[in-house]
C-alpha cells in the first residue's frame, strides 16, 4: 500500500513538470493614409519648405501596434524621420504627422507599422518638388531664464511656442502647454546643464509633480548636432525663417533630454506638435541651484 | 672554565645519584592489538619521548614520586594516567589507546576526491554539517554559507533576486565564475556566465556543504580558481520517511515543501533507494529600487516572486561501496523585477532549469572509482519594457547548456593514495534579443569544450603525522562557433552593427595547475599546514561572444580573451584546547595574473542617448590579495555551541596594463569592488527542551562600488556602507510535528547592492510541518 501511495505521488509530481510549446500565429496588421483636403495627397507638388501633412490610420489585427516608422527616401539618401515605439492595444493608431518638404526633386514617404506579433504593414506616397520656396515665419524669444531643480528665483516651466514661463503657482491649469524643463546633474562625473521635457521619465526625478500631470509633452532634442557644434551661434543669429530649423534637425539622434548644454551651444529640437526650432544657450550655470539663460527660434 | 666543568659534573652526579628508577612502556591499539609507533609520551608535561618502531618507550633516571603520564597519537584518544615511581625500580606497563571514533561529520570528499578526515587534509576546509544547517536561518542555499569566514555573498534583495554570487577570499563579489559550485560533485556554474542557480535546491534536501578555500584547479580545473563549494544532498536511510511543511512570512511570502524518501530493501546499503522533493514559493514582494529611482520612474512596482522545483533521485546499492545513482532536478521561476509599463507582468525574468546526473561508484580491493555524467539546461527569458522618449519592449531568450562526464580512480599503495581521472565538459549558449517595438533581433552564440586530466598523490608518512598532497592537472579549453549578429537593425541596435561578427576566430588554451601542500600533526589536537596551489579560469562565453549594453557604456565581445591565473600561498594551523575549544587560523597570499577586467578602449559609441565609452573585457591586471581568517568553535556540550570568526582581506590591483595608449584609465592600486575588508561573525546554537535557539550576528565592512574607486551616482558614495545583520531562529519539535520561527535581519538594516537595489530588511518566517 505504501509503495502504491509513493508511486501515486511520484506520478502527480511529474505531471506538474510542464511542457510548453511556442505557437506562432500569423496576423495581418494594416495601415492607410487618410485622404482629403486637409492632407498632402500622393504625387502632390510641394515647394521646398512647404508643409507635408499626413493622416495615418492603422490597426494591429488583434495585437498591439508597437512601432511607427516614417522614412523620407530620396535619390541620394534615406532619412528616418520617425522611429517610435508604441503600445496601442485598443483602437489602433489614428494620428497626424507634419513634416517639411526638402529640396529633392522626388521624395518617397514610407509609413510602416509593426505589431506585437512582429508582423508589419506599410504604405507610401510620392511627393514632387514644387516651384518657389515656402519657408515659414518664426517666433523669436531672445532671452528667457529657466531655473534648475533647486533654484527658487526663476520659473521652472517653459512653453516653447509662446516663450511663456510658469512657476509652481502659475503652472496649474497650464501643464499641457509646457515643452521644456531644465536641471543640472553630474553625468558619469561630468557636469551637465540639461534640457528635458515633461514627457521624459527622468525629468520626474527632479520635478516629482510631473508624475501627476495628465498631459506631458515630449520635445525631442537633437543631441548629436548639439554635441558636435554643427550649428554655430552666427547661423542661429542670422536665421530669419524656418529653413535652418528644418534642416538642422537630424531625427536619427534625438532624445527627450539633452545633456551638456553649455554656454554657446545651439540645440535643434522638434516640439510635441511637430514644430521645429533652435535653442541658443546664452549662459548655463553649473550648479543645481543655478539657472540657464536661452534664446529661442521656433516655427510659427 | 675548569670551574664550570666541575660544577656541571657535580650537578650531573647529584641528579643521577637521586634518580635511579626507570619507566618502560609499550603502546598498543586497543582494538587490533597492534603496536603503535612514534606516539608522543610525556611525564608531567616536562619531559617527553616517542615510542619506537615496536611501540616501546623508556624513561630513565627518574626521581621517585607521582607523575602524570600522557600519551597521544593521531587518530587515537589521548591517554592520561597517574604513575607512582618508586626508588631504584624498573616499572613496566602496557598502554592501550582507543581509536578515536569519528563521525561522518568529520569526513570530507571534495578536497581530494577521496574520503578523508577533515583534519587530515592540508587545506582550509569549512564544513557545514546537518546539525549546523539545522540551526542556520536561511531561505536559500547560498545563505547557509553566510557565516563561514571569508565568504562574501552578493544577494542583497534576498529571495527576490535570482542571481546571487558566492565568492571568497578577496575575489570580487560580482564574479561567481571564479568559484566552482558543485551539487553532489557535478559542476553547476554555467559556461555562459559562470553563474549558479542558488535557488535550485530545496534546502531540506541538503545533507552537508563542503567549502574548499583556495585554488582547486589541480583537481577541478576551470572555475575552481578561487575555491570550490560542494553541496551534498541527502541519501535515504530508512524504508520510508517524509517531511512536509508550509511557511508564511513577510511580504505575504508563502512556501510549501515536501520530501519523501525510502529504501526498497531492508538490508542496509543494499538495494534500491529513492527520494522525491518539491517546493513552491510565492511572494508579493516589495520595491527594490532606491527612493531616487522611484521618483524618477513612475512605472516602478513591487519585485515579486513565484518559483517551484521538483527533484527525484533513484539509486541502487550493490553493497556499501558500490552503487549507481540517477538524479533529476527541475526548477521554474517567474520574478517580476520592479517596472511595469504595458505588459501584464511588467519586466520579469523566467528560468526553466533542468539538471540530470548519473553516477556510478565502486570499490574493489584498494581501488575506488567514480564516474558521473551530467546535463544542465537553462532556458532563460527576460522581458524588458520601459518608457522614455518612446516605448521599448524586447525579450532576451537564452538557452544555456552544459554537459559532460567526470571520472576518477583512486588506488592505495603503501603510504600513498594515488588518484587520477579525466573530465570532459561542453558549454554552449544560444541567445537572442527579440524587439517588439522595432524589427531588430540580436543573436549571440558560442561554445566551449573543456578536457582535463589530473593526477594526485596523498602521501602519509611518519605514522601519518606528516601528510603531503601533490597534484597536477592539465586542462585544454577550446572556444568555437562564436557569432554576434543583428537582423533588421533599427535605431535600437544600429550602433552595434560595426561589431557584427558571424565567424568569430576559434581559440584554444592549455593550462597546468599544480598543487603542493603538506601538514604536520604534532598531536591530535595541533596541526600546521602550508600549501601552494595555482588556479586558472578561461573566460565565460558571455564575454567572448556577446556585445551589448552594460552599466555606464557598451560592452564589446572579445573572442581573443586568454585565461586568468591565481597563485595562492597559505599557511594554517588548527588547535584544540580543553577538548572543547577548536580554533583555526589561516594566512594567505594570492597573486592573480592576466586578470580579466573591463577596460575602456578609448572609443565611444552613441547608443541612442549620446556618446558612451566602449569597454572590452581584457587580460590587463595583476591583482594582489592577502588576508587572514580566524575561527573559534566552542562546544560547551552537545547542546550548546558557540562560533566566532573573523576574516580580513586586502584586494588590490597591483599592476594595470592599459589596452591601448588611448586608454585614459589607470587602475593600478585600485581596490577590487564588492570585497569587504573585514567580516566578523558570531553565532550560538542552543539545543534545549523548551525551544531550540540559534542567534547569528554578522558584520560586513564597507566595499568599493566601482573599479575606479570613485563616487557613484546611484549609490551616492564611493563605498557601500558597512552593515550588521542579526538573525534569530527558534525551533521546536512535538513528536512528529515541528515548528520554526526565523527572523532575519532583526535590526532591519537596509543595504544596497551594486545595481542600487535595496535589501528586504527584516524578514520573519513562521513554519509548521510534520515528519513521518
Amino acid at each position: 500500500m505504501r509503495k502504491i501511495y509513493t508511486l501515486f505521488i511520484l506520478i502527480i509530481l511529474f505531471l506538474f513538470v510542464r511542457c510548453t510549446k511556442n505557437e506562432s500565429v500569423e496576423s495581418n496588421p494594416f495601415i492607410l493614409l487618410k485622404t482629403g483636403d486637409a492632407y498632402t495627397a500622393n504625387e502632390a507638388r510641394v515647394p521646398v519648405g512647404g508643409q507635408l501633412k499626413f493622416g495615418l490610420s492603422a490597426v494591429g489585427d488583434g495585437f498591439a501596434i508597437t512601432n511607427l516608422t516614417i522614412k523620407r527616401v530620396t535619390t541620394s539618401n534615406t532619412i528616418i524621420e520617425l522611429d517610435k515605439g508604441l503600445y496601442l492595444k485598443k483602437g489602433g493608431l489614428d494620428t497626424i504627422v507634419i513634416f517639411t518638404k526638402g529640396s529633392s526633386e522626388t521624395e518617397t514617404w514610407l509609413f510602416s507599422i509593426l505589431n506585437e506579433n512582429r508582423d508589419t504593414a506599410s504604405v507610401s506616397v510620392k511627393i514632387y518638388l514644387g516651384e518657389g520656396s515656402a519657408y515659414g515665419d518664426i517666433n523669436y524669444f531672445p532671452n528667457i531664464t529657466i531655473a534648475y531643480q533647486n533654484n527658487t528665483e526663476f520659473p521652472h516651466y517653459l512653453d516653447l511656442h509662446s516663450g511663456t514661463t510658469y512657476n509652481e503657482t502659475t503652472i496649474t491649469g497650464n501643464e499641457s502647454n509646457i515643452d521644456l524643463v531644465s536641471y543640472y546633474y553630474l553625468s558619469s562625473g561630468t557636469s551637465s546643464p540639461t534640457l528635458s521635457c515633461p514627457g521624459y521619465n527622468s525629468a520626474a526625478g527632479y520635478y516629482p509633480e510631473l508624475t501627476n500631470w495628465t498631459t506631458k509633452n515630449s520635445t525631442l532634442y537633437d543631441y548629436s548636432t548639439t554635441d558636435n557644434d554643427l550649428i554655430s551661434i552666427a547661423q542661429f543669429d542670422a536665421s530669419q525663417n524656418d529653413s535652418l530649423m528644418v534642416t538642422a534637425y537630424i531625427p536619427n539622434s534625438t532624445s527627450g533630454t539633452c545633456k551638456f548644454c553649455y554656454t554657446g551651444k545651439v540645440i535643434p529640437f522638434k516640439a510635441n506638435n511637430g514644430k521645429y526650432g533652435l535653442i541658443k544657450v546664452i549662459r548655463a550655470d553649473e550648479t543645481d541651484t543655478g539657472s540657464i539663460e536661452i534664446s529661442i527660434k521656433i516655427q510659427q | 672554565m675548569k670551574k664550570i666543568i666541575f660544577i656541571l659534573f657535580l650537578f650531573n652526579f647529584s641528579f643521577s645519584s637521586f634518580a635511579q628508577s626507570t619507566l618502560v612502556g609499550k603502546i598498543f591499539n586497543s582494538v587490533t592489538s597492534e603496536e603503535i609507533s612514534y606516539a608522543n609520551v610525556t611525564l608531567n608535561k616536562s619531559i617527553g619521548t616517542t615510542s619506537n618502531e615496536n611501540g616501546t618507550f623508556r624513561f630513565e633516571n627518574l626521581k621517585p614520586g607521582d607523575y602524570i603520564l600522557n600519551i597521544s597519537f593521531v587518530g587515537f584518544e589521548s591517554l592520561s594516567q597517574k604513575i607512582k615511581i618508586e626508588e631504584n625500580k624498573i616499572l613496566e606497563f602496557n598502554f592501550r589507546l582507543q581509536p578515536r571514533i569519528y563521525t561522518t561529520d568529520d569526513i570530507v570528499i571534495t578536497a581530494t576526491k577521496t574520503e578523508n578526515y577533515i583534519q587530515d587534509i592540508p587545506t582550509r576546509i569549512n564544513l557545514l554539517t546537518p546539525r549546523q544547517i539545522q540551526g542556520i536561518t536561511a531561505q536559500t542555499t547560498d545563505e547557509l554559507l553566510n557565516n563561514i569566514p571569508g565568504i562574501t555573498i552578493s544577494r542583497s534583495f534576498g529571495i527576490f533576486s535570482h542571481k546571487s554570487s558566492v565568492t571568497m577570499r578577496g575575489l570580487s563579489g560580482q564574479e561567481q565564475a571564479r568559484i566552482l559550485v558543485l551539487i553532489d560533485g557535478v559542476p553547476t556554474n554555467k559556461s555562459d556566465g559562470g553563474s549558479v542557480n542558488w535557488n535550485l535546491l530545496n534546502t531540506d534536501m541538503i545533507e552537508r556543504i563542503e567549502v574548499i578555500k583556495g585554488p582547486g584547479s589541480s583537481l577541478y580545473g576551470s572555475n575552481a580558481m578561487g575555491g570550490a563549494i560542494n553541496i551534498i544532498t541527502k541519501k535515504p536511510a530508512e524504508e520510508f520517511s517524509g517531511r512536509f511543511s508550509v511557511d508564511y512570512g513577510t511580504y505575504n511570502t508563502m512556501r510549501g515543501r515536501i520530501n519523501l524518501s525510502g529504501r526498497l530493501s531492508e538490508i542496509a546499503n543494499k538495494g534500491f533507494y529513492w527520494n522525491l522533493n518539491s517546493f513552491y514559493r510565492q511572494s508579493d514582494g516589495y520595491i527594490t529600487q532606491s527612493e531616487a529611482d522611484q521618483q524618477a520612474n513612475p512605472y516602478i512596482v513591487n519585485s515579486t516572486l513565484q518559483e517551484w522545483s521538483a527533484s527525484a533521485k533513484l539509486g541502487y546499492d550493490f553493497n556499501k561501496n558500490n552503487g549507481f545513482e540517477l538524479d533529476f532536478i527541475y526548477y521554474d521561476d517567474k520574478r517580476e523585477t520592479g517596472e511595469k509599463v504595458y505588459q501584464p507582468d511588467g519586466n520579469k525574468t523566467d528560468h526553466d532549469t533542468y539538471h540530470i546526473r548519473a553516477r556510478y561508484f565502486g570499490e574493489s580491493n584498494k581501488l575506488t572509482y567514480n564516474i558521473s555524467f551530467f546535463y544542465l539546461n537553462e532556458n532563460y527569458k527576460k522581458v524588458n519594457e520601459y518608457l522614455k522618449d518612446d516605448y521599448t519592449f524586447y525579450d532576451v531568450l537564452s538557452v544555456r547548456e552544459d554537459l559532460g562526464a567526470l571520472s576518477s580512480v583512486s588506488y592505495s599503495l603503501n603510504k600513498n593514495k594515488i588518484t587520477t581521472g579525466i573530465d570532459f565538459k561542453q558549454g554552449a549558449v544560444d541567445a537572442k534579443d527579440v524587439y517588439y517595438t522595432s524589427t531588430d533581433i540580436v543573436y549571440n552564440r558560442g561554445k566551449m569544450n573543456f578536457l582535463g586530466l589530473f593526477v594526485q598523490d596523498e602521501i602519509s608518512i611518519l605514522n601519518e603525522k606528516l601528510k603531503i598532497i601533490a597534484g597536477l592537472r592539465f586542462d585544454y579549453a577550446r572556444y568555437f562557433d562564436g557569432s554576434f549578429e543583428i537582423e533588421n537593425p533599427t535605431g535600437e541596435t544600429t550602433f552595434m552593427t560595426d561589431f557584427e561578427n558571424t565567424d568569430m576566430q576559434e581559440d584554444a588554451w592549455n593550462a597546468l595547475s599544480p598543487k603542493l601542500s603538506a601538514q604536520y600533526n604534532f598531536n591530535q589536537d595541533f596541526r600546521f599546514y602550508a600549501s601552494y596551489a595555482k588556479g586558472f579560469r578561461p573566460s565565460i562565453l558571455d564575454d567572448l561572444c556577446r556585445s551589448g549594453r552594460m552599466r555606464g557604456g557598451f560592452k564589446l565581445a572579445n573572442p581573443t580573451l586568454q585565461p586568468e591565473y591565481l597563485n595562492n600561498f597559505e599557511i594554517g594551523t588548527d588547535i584544540r584546547l580543553f577538548n572543547k575549544l577548536r580554533s583555526s587560523a589561516t594566512l594567505y597570499y594570492s597573486l592573480g595574473t592576466d586578470f580579466m577586467y573591463y577596460v575602456n578602449t578609448g572609443d565611444s559609441i552613441d547608443m541612442g542617448y549620446g556618446l558612451r565609452p566602449i569597454y572590452k573585457r581584457s587580460n590587463i591586471s595583476e591583482v594582489s590579495i592577502y588576508g587572514a581568517e580566524i575561527e573559534f568553535n566552542y562546544l560547551l556540550n552537545e547542546q550548546l555551541i558557540f562560533n566566532a570568526n573573523y576574516a580580513y582581506t586586502h584586494s588590490q590591483i597591483s599592476n594595470y596594463k592599459p589596452l591601448s595608449e588611448s586608454d585614459p584609465i589607470d587602475l593600478t592600486d585600485k581596490y577590487l569592488t564588492d570585497v569587504p575588508a573585514n567580516m566578523v561573525s558570531l553565532s550560538v546554537y542552543w539545543k534545549n527542551r523548551i525551544v531550540n535557539t540559534s542567534l547569528t550576528a554578522k558584520y560586513t565592512d564597507e566595499m568599493w562600488v566601482n573599479d575606479l574607486n570613485q563616487y557613484d551616482e546611484i549609490v551616492l558614495d564611493d563605498k557601500y556602507p558597512a552593515y550588521t545583520t542579526i538573525d534569530l531562529k527558534f525551533s521546536k519539535d512535538f513528536k512528529r510535528i515541528f515548528a520554526n520561527l526565523s527572523i532575519q535581519n532583526i535590526l532591519d538594516t537596509r543595504f544596497y547592492d551594486s545595481k542600487g537595489a535595496v535589501c528586504p530588511g527584516r524578514f520573519i518566517t513562521i513554519e509548521l510541518g510534520t515528519k513521518f
